[in-house]
């Protein structure tokens, strides 16, 4: 590999200087000539036949009109088709015409003021007629029919597993409900421009999924309808599936204005998406030596009011567990339910966050059945490169797991530390250590269409613009497609623009910034475009000036011939457009040829205090296998922000809901996220061996990072209190019930 | 619907004295304003008490030391005058929400608001202070600031009155708090307490313990206080009263599932004041 | 009410609607967007603003609140077109990533070190534990403070 000039190197992304400033406009600092408001109305009971009366609300100065069911198409959509063909069971309408969920939208209040839509949304009455509502996978068991989806995947023969001298080690352990928790609640912001199409801005991962959504809706034509990707200040995947973005349409289209739809916290918590709680059996059938013979996984999801990606979870849950250790034969079997709980929906890691969480602990088990050190006993069985999905899945690639746990065993002082941590137990408070592995994806290639275009041209003031449909959704996409155009067109990363997606100027793309796929697949194709608009710059040159092209030398943006003559790309471009009437440009189609796996290692240390039961995650490490890091600082912040989302997740972090299906937790004063006093600092180390077919030899980072710490801290917990936790958030309740009873024996 | 903004105690009385049902006191607003929203509550008025300097001030005489209503948690934590005499009050104010509330937030609006968890009101309990409350005709009375509080967000002041000051005596005690939330910091407390006592030759006495949000206001931890009277604070063990404090749990909030976990909880309450008061001895 | 303060430097006399959060006060009529809106209830830290110098969550506070005093947003740092110290330090820091708790981070940690130019890293976190950022985990923002460490202004 030639060394590389501006892939890896930690460029600062050109956002961040308006961001800094306060400057930067996302969607709610906007303002159109005459913008109207918008606010949902959201249902207070979670299953309920409902009578809307909205008198009171219409006499508030200032709102304008107020949408119930009956004003919406009569049409039904599902915001996880990101596609026309993706064909998924569609069950939502724009506005409920029954509650099925506390936050279930019932009404849309439109106003020209904020002050006049809250009053106007305080004052629509809600009359329910309460039906039992399904809470929490009992509930959902019994009432029978509440299976939105069912499906086995295995490889070998679980069942019929003949070897004498098995250990079979089996663990039961849930994963919580979780709010993606950005910053910026969800919003979007709809007009009709000058010609009379349907423009919508909004932070979201997909444009041309949005653009499907409203058009199927409003029975609009794709070509009326613009989408453009807002600044968004986060996502996560809770901005993944559409969630404001047709009934703000349909309000701008219907009232021929102006209309920005916004949500508060208690709204994007309750009203949005969360990630789909887990309850799973793992049982592990390993030989005395420590090998892992066979895997069985019963696993429940509950999906929510609505079907959105009833069958998705189940599937990705499922498919990671066949690439991360080699197990000849394993069943995972998933099943969704309707519950009268918040929609499930795309949450960073897609189903790895669940897939990991319960049988990482289960190996922890296993290893002390065997009394083997927990990472020993995992390298005798995590797949290595050039393995195969059992599955049936794409190939892994070059996994590289194993210098994961090496290398993390290594810098985190394992052997010793997991020795000796306990010497500093004391009557209050207990310390241990543990680790936790986890693997996902590169896109969608195996399971969907996952392709790309790219368009890429040379302007006569020598810069460049690269039209891909990126979403930037805060962890610097945008800078990682310029520093990998950039190294293809060896110029200056500054000078390459890269405008983020926008459904009447991006080439289309198959599934937008979603499944780890941007760097691997959108990278990818920015790569081989740049290189191909690379070859047109220097067959320009030897068309003009008759230089030969093994002799040109790209450098600084600029073609050097034989080490002495030179051209800057905007010469070249200029002289070629009046030669040739031609414009230094490519296109091209871009579809990856494989989906390999990423892998990471977590090791973290935990002080527990007995009486209180707090847990302090007091060092964490994170090891992952990207292939190639696309910029040091942009990578460290992926793991850092990965790392704060899954110790969230192990300790805090739940959507709680009681019996009768309201939500406790409905802004952050209850719904903890982890804030810079509890957060530990966390060390990268990353495994860069340069992965054959990505971009420059860089795999995913972004999701598989929100993986393996909360498993890790669990272990860590486990070890240090002799206790097996495996239902997710590991509360001070739980501990101190643990202790307790302990004590009491 | 009005906005009034007293600037001194004469235009205060003022104020009260048109004071209404729909009417509402604000002091640092970081209560106020969230539940006002919550209610959805759009036409009401206001009278804001930032502006007043009369209650913005911590002052000292021979006896007792004085702190206005409109004292901020950020000025009780960085008042020398409290870390000597009050440790407790300034631990507490350190803990109370994040940075941007502590700046805002004051120790009137902690005891008028009467949550069971507020984390200054077992230190003002704890260390008698006495409230003085001022109403719409300029009049004024003094009662203990424990009285005042009712619990469950209820005070006991009447419609048009409001407390001006505290008043806590200056006495050689020694005093901590401490509290247990679902993190580290700005969190709300599932069980705070606070403990004054004077070390004389190594013993505690004259020991006062109070606990919050064990109960509907904070209250005294008589089973505690009785456990810890009179033994030495040197070497002391927490596990030597573990009874009386799951006791103590166990009597205060019998019906309560929360019990459970409050019981150890207090154990680490017991825990913490006890090492604060052994360094206190060292730090004085 | 006719308000009379100063909004970053600037003497401001106007009507306005007193119980108007401070939020909306300076996003709608001061146009000072750069104040952000995360949870409306004093959590999240995005809304953060310096009243009279010291950090306060601006959803908290009603508009008329801020009578005779002295406000200073995002907005207020740049002197002629340079940015301060402290928001070049969160961009070649990459503390920055969404960008939406970003000004209402800096503010906390601007007020931070006007006080305190020399913090420990466990007083950066305490000054910043009102300021929720689901992008960063904090490290890169940390390290963005210390590396002002010692200048001021």
């Amino acid at each position: 590999m030639e060394t590389l000039k501006y892939v890896g190197k930690p460029f600062v992304r050109e956002d961040a200087f308006d961001k800094a400033r306060g400057k930067t406009q996302y969607t709610c600092d906007r303002k159109i000539q005459g913008m109207l408001y918008g606010k949902l109305v959201l249902s207070e009971k979670a299953h309920a036949s409902i009578q809307i009366c909205t008198e009171k609300a219409e006499q508030v100065p200032g709102v304008v009109r107020i949408f119930t069911h009956k004003d919406v198409p009569e049409k039904k959509y599902n915001p996880h088709n990101w596609t026309a063909g993706t064909g998924v069971f569609e069950d939502m309408y724009i506005l409920s015409e029954k509650a099925r969920y506390v936050g279930d939208h019932l009404a849309l209040v439109v106003g020209e003021t904020r002050e006049a839509v809250e009053e106007g949304a305080a004052l629509v009455e809600l009359h329910y007629e309460e039906e039992p509502a399904v809470i929490g996978y009992e509930a959902a068991r019994e009432a029978g029919d509440h299976v939105a989806f069912e499906k086995e995947v295995k490889c070998g023969d679980f069942e019929h597993i003949q070897q004498e001298e098995v250990l079979e080690i089996e663990t039961a352990g849930s994963t919580q409900a979780i709010h993606h928790g950005p910053i910026e609640p969800h919003i979007a912001l709809a007009d009709i421009d000058e010609t009379g199409n349907l423009v919508v801005w909004t932070p979201c991962q997909t444009v041309f999924m949005v653009r499907y959504h409203i058009c199927s809706l409003l029975d609009l034509p794709y070509t009326k309808v613009r989408v453009v990707k807002a600044v968004m200040g986060g996502s996560f995947g809770g901005k993944g599936l559409s969630v404001v973005e047709p009934a703000c349409a349909f309000a701008a289209w219907t009232l021929r204005r102006p209309v920005m739809l916004y949500m508060d916290r208690p709204a994007d918590i309750t009203a949005t998406r969360k990630r789909n709680p887990s309850c799973m059996t793992v049982r592990t059938l390993v030989t005395r030596e420590g090998k892992i013979l066979g895997r069985y996984i019963d696993s429940e999801f509950d999906g929510g009011a609505y079907y959105t990606n009833a069958s998705a979870i189940a599937m990705a849950f499922s498919k990671k567990l066949f690439r991360l250790y080699r197990i000849p034969n394993q069943t995972v079997h998933a099943k969704t339910y309707y519950t009268n709980t918040t929609p499930g929906g795309s949450c960073r890691g897609y189903g790895s966050p669940q897939a990991h969480a319960v049988t990482e602990i289960n190996l922890d088990q296993a290893a002390k059945k065997l009394q083997m050190d927990p990472c020993e006993f995992r390298l005798k069985n995590v797949v290595l490169p050039g393995d195969k999905d059992p599955s049936g899945g794409t190939d892994l690639g070059d996994a590289r797991i194993k210098e994961c746990i090496l290398k993390g065993m290594e810098a985190f002082d394992w052997k010793n530390r997991r020795e000796h941590i306990k010497e500093k137990d004391t009557d209050r408070y207990a310390w241990g250590i543990g680790m936790a592995c986890g693997t996902h994806g590169n896109g969608y290639k195996g399971g969907y269409p996952d392709f790309t275009n790219v368009m890429m041209q040379i302007h006569p003031d020598g810069s460049a613009e690269v039209r891909i449909a990126v979403h930037d959704q805060g962890c610097g996409t945008v800078m990682t497609m310029q520093q990998i155009a950039a190294e293809a067109l060896h110029m200056d990363v500054y000078r390459i623009k890269v405008p983020e997606a926008d459904t009447f100027i991006s080439p289309y793309d198959a599934a937008g910034t979603q499944a780890s796929r941007v760097t691997y697949v959108c990278g990818r194709a920015v790569q081989k475009a740049g290189e191909q608009l690379l070859d047109k710059i220097k067959n320009a040159c030897l068309a003009l000036y008759g230089w030969e092209k093994e002799k040109q030398e790209a450098l600084d943006g600029e073609i050097i011939y034989q080490g002495t003559e030179k051209k800057s790309y905007g010469e070249i471009s200029i002289e070629y457009e009046k030669t040739f009437h031609r414009y230094l440009h490519t296109e091209l189609e871009y579809e990856p040829e494989e989906n390999p796996g990423v892998y990471c290692a977590d090791f973290a240390e935990v002080k527990i205090d007995k009486y209180t039961g707090l847990v302090e995650v007091t060092d964490l490490l994170a090891v992952h296998d990207v292939g190639q890091c696309m910029n040091r600082t942009l990578s460290e912040g992926q793991v850092e922000g990965g790392a704060q989302m899954s110790l969230g997740q192990a300790l805090f972090e739940e959507i709680s809901y009681d019996k009768k299906g309201g939500v406790r937790s409905q802004n952050f004063s209850k719904y903890h996220m982890i804030n810079a006093p509890e957060m530990p600092e966390v060390k990268s180390i990353f495994i860069e061996n340069h992965h054959a077919q990505g971009p420059y030899g860089a795999k995913s980072l972004g999701e598989v990072v929100a993986v393996a710490p909360a498993p890790a801290v669990a272990n860590a917990i486990n070890f240090a209190l002799g206790s097996c936790f495996t239902d997710y958030p590991i509360t001070p309740e739980k501990i101190v019930d643990f202790l307790e009873k302990q004590s009491n024996r | 619907m009005s906005f009034l903004i007293p600037e001194d105690l004469e235009q205060l009385v003022c104020a009260l004295e048109q004071k209404d049902d729909h009417t509402y006191l604000c002091a640092g607003g970081t209560d106020l304003l969230i539940h006002l929203r919550a209610k959805k509550k759009f036409h009401y008025s206001v009278i804001d008490l930032t502006h007043i300097d009369e209650i913005k001030h911590i002052t000292e005489d021979e006896d007792q030391v004085v702190i206005g209503s409109g004292v901020t948690m950020t000025q009780l934590e960085k008042s020398t005058v409290i870390k000597k005499y009050f440790p407790a009050l300034q631990m507490a104010a350190s803990m109370v929400g994040s940075t941007q509330i502590r700046n805002r937030a004051t120790l009137g609006g902690n005891i008028a608001n009467a949550s069971q968890s507020a984390d200054t009101a077992p230190v003002l309990f704890a260390l008698g202070a006495k409230a003085v409350v001022l109403n719409e005709k300029g009049e004024k009375k003094c009662c203990l600031a424990e009285d005042l509080v009712e619990g469950r967000e209820k005070n006991r002041l009447a419609d048009r009155e409001m407390i001006l000051e505290f008043h806590i005596p200056k006495k050689e005690w020694r005093s901590a708090f401490a509290k247990v939330g679902s993190r580290k910091a700005v969190t709300i407390s599932k069980i705070n307490g606070c403990i004054r006592t004077r070390v004389n030759q190594g013993i505690m006495e004259d020991t006062v313990v109070y606990l919050g949000a064990v109960g509907v206001k904070a209250s005294r931890a008589y089973l505690i206080e009785k456990a810890l009277d009179g033994k030495k604070l040197e070497g002391f063990q927490v596990q030597s009263v573990k009874d009386e404090i799951y006791r103590q749990i166990e009597e205060n909030i019998t019906d309560r599932p929360s019990k459970h976990y409050k019981k150890s909880a207090a154990m680490g309450i017991v825990d913490t004041l006890l090492e604060e008061l052994k360094k206190e001895g060292k730090e004085g | 009410m006719l308000l009379t303060c100063k909004i970053n430097g600037e003497f401001i006399s106007r009507e306005i609607d007193p119980q108007k959060r401070l939020l909306d006060f300076l996003r709608e009529d001061m146009g000072l967007t750069g104040v952000k809106e995360g949870c409306g209830e004093g959590e999240c830290g995005a809304c953060t603003v310096l009243l009279d110098n010291q950090a306060v969550t601006s959803c908290t506070v009603y508009a008329g609140q801020i009578m005779n005093r002295e406000i200073l947003t995002i907005e207020g740092l740049e002197k002629n077109g340079e940015l301060h110290t402290l928001q070049k330090a969160f961009i070649e820091n990459g503390a920055i990533q969404c960008g939406f708790c970003t000004p209402g981070m800096i503010m906390s940690c601007y007020a931070l070190l006007q006080e305190n130019p020399n913090p420990s890293r466990q007083e950066i976190r305490r000054a910043i534990e009102g300021n929720l950022c689901r992008c960063t985990g904090y490290e890169k923002i940390i390290k963005a403070v210390e590396s002002v460490k010692g200048e001021r202004k």
